[in-house]
């Protein structure tokens, strides 16, 4: 149902995601590998929701988050983060994201994520 | 053979058996060394092989040396015909042709029908013991099972 | 996935690598540097956490807490040494790892004692950074931000919107429940007039554990439809249960701050409460495990296109398939050869045919060869732990690492490296007290360098050591009895050849870190495997140099088919003068009883291939075959067999190791070939058959 854009410098955790949404009706519509890059994306494919790693090169995902919110305040933000990346969370969900997912989770985690917001 | 082979890999390999034979006799080794089975093989022979050796082969771009299995446990060679072929295993990562005289089956065989090998199973000219198993089946079967790595001694060079 | 977790992994690990050693020369780490370990170790811990490798990510977690320090707080100058060794010794055990996943084993390495020093480390460093700097080192974040204190808002006093308690929790593991309470708490403020929230206080990792055990309460006075609050509630990721009550606004188990103060309460019926449940129980689905142990291609993201990874198994096939072309291309044009056809049309088809294979042949390399940096930083890794291990301060120089060669050749060119470069630091290299004595730097040096001369690669590795020792050489040779010549006869260059000689090391000089005592024979061998040659050049005193010759295009060679008897040879058209029916007028022995031969006003040796290869099936009578002079290295000669068949573009393949112990000599043998028809030829090495 959703369009999903997929943030994150790692092309493992690209993967990953991509692999837990195989199965369900939501379409990966793009992947990006640093917050710049994201931008760029969200410019282009308009997706309904955004997995958005928070540490990343160039531009980490916080920073892209405010700009996205900046271009749609209806944009769709999950942040995808670590422990002990509290204080960089609470200023994301702070700046407009929907939600967040904590590393490591599983299939039904991100799904169920992504299920609410679509 | 092939369709034999691929469907006993995709069940639990643990206890299966590759068993074919050689001078009349049944021997057997554990069904995840053999890779392939080929009839009708194109040997190329090479200078100065020592008699097991019958040469090499293509296998799809790779080339492997073919042993034959009846010289290598100093039984007599004989004519190759048409049941003839060569198993393709794997020994020390290395992969390795062996010419039997026939392929018979690919079979189950439990833990408690092995048995250590008597004195008089298969014995290289040195007296080194190639069985490391024996098996008794129904029906008085019994089957060798080899010790291939001991068989063909593959050096493993650093 | 496990392809891309163990790919992505020793990427990251390489590159995390050479920043280290970047680092360490200068004996500290950049910020920038220090950002980029911080980055790497965070990458791994949470692709190591989503795996399930929880040691691996408990290592990387430890090491990411003592970089996070660091890049807040900097770290004294004393502690670089010791740090730079336990990041060395992490990256080492997460490269075990990694390797122990690539070989299908299990990750079972334990980090225990590793992952206690990083504490331990962590605990050093803040405690020294405090010494020095005098202040508190605290979390390794935070700018102070002002808590967001979750109570009050501004509110009309008095005013008379009803009161909620709002109830909820989350999804168990979810994580991190008090910003998520913060999130909820967030969305829900616009829309009201008072909130406050139990716990109150949202900032630490306790009320998170609050959260969990008793769940989260907050209160709200607001004016809006509380339907709409509900919804707003419900949007929340992770919720698992929520419910919406009124109550009073007076209530006592309202926090005071919003409290009303007012006795009045409004008599209307309390709302029935509705307690809705939301979002489904969570149930633990296992992550569907990978069918096939097939690695996967992925494409770059749609800004990025320049390039794709590909699998290399596609990429052996379609080397195979093209080798395979060149093969059939030359089986068609020969068999038109000999068939006789003369067609103008047909050879220009034809040329047209073979230039268009060349080009195939030449991208589809090209498309293999990858920089040889990616090794030689292995052996700069090499050179600074075998540095410690030996005692001996090396300085290790790097030249032409942008050289392109195949990944196949990429593949066998790290442990001859890593052997040589053994040898150098163990025995070549002295140390420093040796090397003040003879005037020289008390640095040692080793250089590696590669270059494209032509047809070939040249990877040469210099040390500025000892040279090799012609008395110890030549002593060990007359020991194993590898030479009879008197000593004043035999040059340098025969001396330093001598190590070559299978059998010439000695297992005496077997080191703590050369291990086994790896010969030059096998490290030749290894290097033979991939098509190319070692060679030795020594100044006594003055260092050694190793030079490794690979040829480029290491697959395809023109050659010209023959047979003995029943084997079929290829000998590259290189080593080919000619090629004749011998007359039998022209041959003669000599006092030695070696045949020799008359050819061209020239007296050559004579080579009967089925007296060298042992082949007794071939052809006896010298009028019933023929022979070809061939030449290598200035020296030539004839050899004889049976029938010539033909020029063919053939691709070279080697041949399995197994055969050495199958066979009792394949000297002369440099590989073989397939050809169209099936049969496997052997391609004849000129050069070894002339050393016989």
């Amino acid at each position: 149902m959703a369009k999903i854009l997929i943030v994150d410098d790692a092309a493992f955790m690209r993967i990953s995601i991509k692999n837990m949404l195989k199965n369900s009706d939501h379409e990966v519509v793009g992947e990006a590998e640093n917050g710049k890059v994201a931008i760029e994306q969200y410019k282009a494919l308009s997706p309904d929701i955004v997995t958005m790693d928070i540490t990343m090169p160039e531009m980490d995902g916080l920073e892209a988050l405010k700009r996205i919110i900046d271009l749609n305040p209806a944009a769709k933000v999950i942040m995808v983060s670590a422990m002990g990346q509290e204080t960089m969370v609470r200023e994301a969900v702070m700046s407009g994201a929907k939600g967040f997912i904590v590393k490591p989770f599983k299939e039904d985690g991100i799904l169920s994520a992504i299920d609410k917001l679509a | 053979m092939d369709e034999l082979l691929a469907k006993s890999k995709q069940q639990d390999e643990v206890n299966k058996y590759f068993i074919f034979s050689v001078n009349g006799i049944d021997f057997s080794t554990e069904i995840d060394r053999v890779t392939e089975i080929i009839t009708k093989p194109l040997i190329s022979p090479v200078p100065n092989a020592k008699n097991f050796c019958k040469g090499i082969i293509n296998l799809r771009g790779t080339i492997i040396p073919v042993i034959d299995m009846r010289e290598k446990l100093q039984f007599s060679s004989t004519e190759y015909d048409e049941r003839t072929c060569v198993i393709v295993m794997t020994i020390q990562e290395q992969l390795i042709g062996v010419i039997v005289d026939e392929v018979r089956e690919v079979t189950d065989i439990a833990p408690e029908k092995l048995f250590d090998s008597p004195a008089s199973s298969m014995r290289s000219g040195m007296g080194k013991n190639y069985t490391s198993k024996i098996a008794n089946l129904e029906g008085g079967r019994v089957i060798q099972i080899l010790d291939i790595e001991k068989v063909f001694d593959v050096k493993v060079q650093e | 996935m496990l392809d891309v977790f163990i790919y992505e992994n020793q990427q990251l690990l390489e590159s995390l690598e050479n920043v280290l050693l970047e680092g360490e020369e200068e004996k500290k780490l950049t910020a920038n540097q220090i950002n980029e370990v911080f980055r790497v170790m965070h990458t791994i811990k949470g692709a190591a956490s989503m795996m399930g490798f929880d040691k691996m990510a408990l290592l990387s977690h430890a090491i990411e807490d003592l970089f996070a320090q660091i890049r807040e707080f900097g770290a004294p100058d004393g502690d670089w040494p010791e740090i730079f060794d336990m990041v060395f010794r992490a990256v080492t055990f997460f490269n075990g790892e990694l390797e122990k996943l690539l070989d299908k084993k299990d990750a079972d390495g334990d980090p225990a004692g590793m992952i206690d020093q990083f504490h331990q480390q962590l605990a050093k460093v803040k405690a020294d950074t405090e010494k020095s700097e005098g202040k508190a080192s605290g979390e390794a974040a935070a700018p102070k931000e002002p808590e967001p204190s979750a109570a009050i808002l501004a509110a009309e006093p008095g005013s008379d919107a009803p009161y909620y308690k709002i109830k909820l929790r989350f999804t168990p593991e979810s994580k991190m429940e008090n910003i998520r309470a913060m999130g909820v708490i967030q969305s829900l403020t616009k829309l009201c007039d008072r909130i406050a929230s139990v716990p109150a206080e949202l900032s630490g990792e306790d009320s998170a554990q609050t959260i969990v055990d008793q769940g989260l309460v907050i209160y709200v006075q607001s004016k809006e439809n509380p339907d709409l609050l509900k919804k707003v509630v419900d949007e929340t990721l992770f919720l698992q249960t929520y419910s919406l009550l009124s109550v009073a606004g007076d209530d006592e188990e309202i926090p005071e701050e919003i409290r009303l103060v007012t006795e009045a309460l409004a008599p209307e019926a309390q709302h029935t409460p509705q307690e809705t449940q939301s979002v489904a129980a969570v149930s633990e689905v296992q992550v569907s495990s990978d069918a096939a142990a097939q690695k996967t291609t992925t494409a770059a993201s749609a800004a990025k296109q320049n390039f794709i990874s590909v699998n290399v198994n596609k990429l052996d096939d379609l080397l195979n398939l093209v080798g395979e072309i060149v093969t059939a291309q030359s089986m068609v044009t020969n068999s038109a050869t000999i068939v006789g056809i003369q067609n103008d049309a047909f050879d220009v088809a034809a040329q047209q045919l073979r230039s268009l294979i060349n080009d195939l042949q030449e991208i589809v390399m090209s498309i293999r060869m990858l920089p040889v940096s990616t090794v030689f930083h292995k052996m700069r890794r090499l050179v600074r732990d075998m540095g410690k291990k030996v005692n001996k301060d090396v300085d290790f120089v790097m030249i032409g690492e942008e050289t392109e060669v195949d990944k196949n050749v990429i593949d066998h060119l790290s442990d001859p490296l890593m052997h040589i470069i053994r040898n150098s630091m163990d025995h070549g290299v002295e140390d420093k007290e040796t090397r003040l004595k003879n005037g020289k730097s008390p640095r040692g040096k080793i250089t590696l360098s590669a270059q494209t001369t032509g047809n070939d690669v040249v990877v040469t590795v210099s040390d500025d050591g000892k040279g090799l020792d012609r008395k110890a050489i030549l002593r060990k040779a007359y020991e194993k009895g590898l030479i009879n010549k008197p000593e004043n006869e035999i040059t340098d260059k025969e001396v330093y050849a001598l190590i070559f000689l299978p059998g010439f090391s000695t297992k005496e000089e077997v080191s703590e870190f050369s291990g086994r005592g790896v010969g030059m024979d096998v490290v030749r061998k290894n290097i033979a495997q991939i098509g190319g040659s070692l060679s030795v050049e020594s100044t006594p005193g003055q260092g050694t140099s190793h030079i490794i010759r690979i040829p480029l295009t290491l697959t395809i060679v023109d050659g010209m088919r023959f047979n003995v008897g029943n084997i079929n040879f290829i000998i590259p058209t290189i080593s080919v003068r000619s090629a004749v029916k011998p007359n039998l007028e022209d041959i003669f022995t000599d006092s030695d009883q070696n045949e020799m031969i008359m050819y061209q006003g020239n007296c050559y040796s004579l080579l009967r291939l089925s007296d060298y290869f042992n082949i007794d099936n071939g052809v006896k009578e010298l009028q019933d075959g023929m022979i070809m002079l061939v030449t290598a290295g200035g020296k030539d000669f004839c050899i004889f067999f049976d029938n010539l068949d033909g020029e063919y573009q053939v691709v070279v393949k080697t041949l399995p190791k197994y055969l050495e112990q199958c066979t009792s000599n394949l000297e002369g043998i440099s590989g073989c070939s397939i050809l169209g028809d099936g049969t496997i030829n052997l391609i004849l090495e000129v050069g070894r058959l002339i050393e016989q």
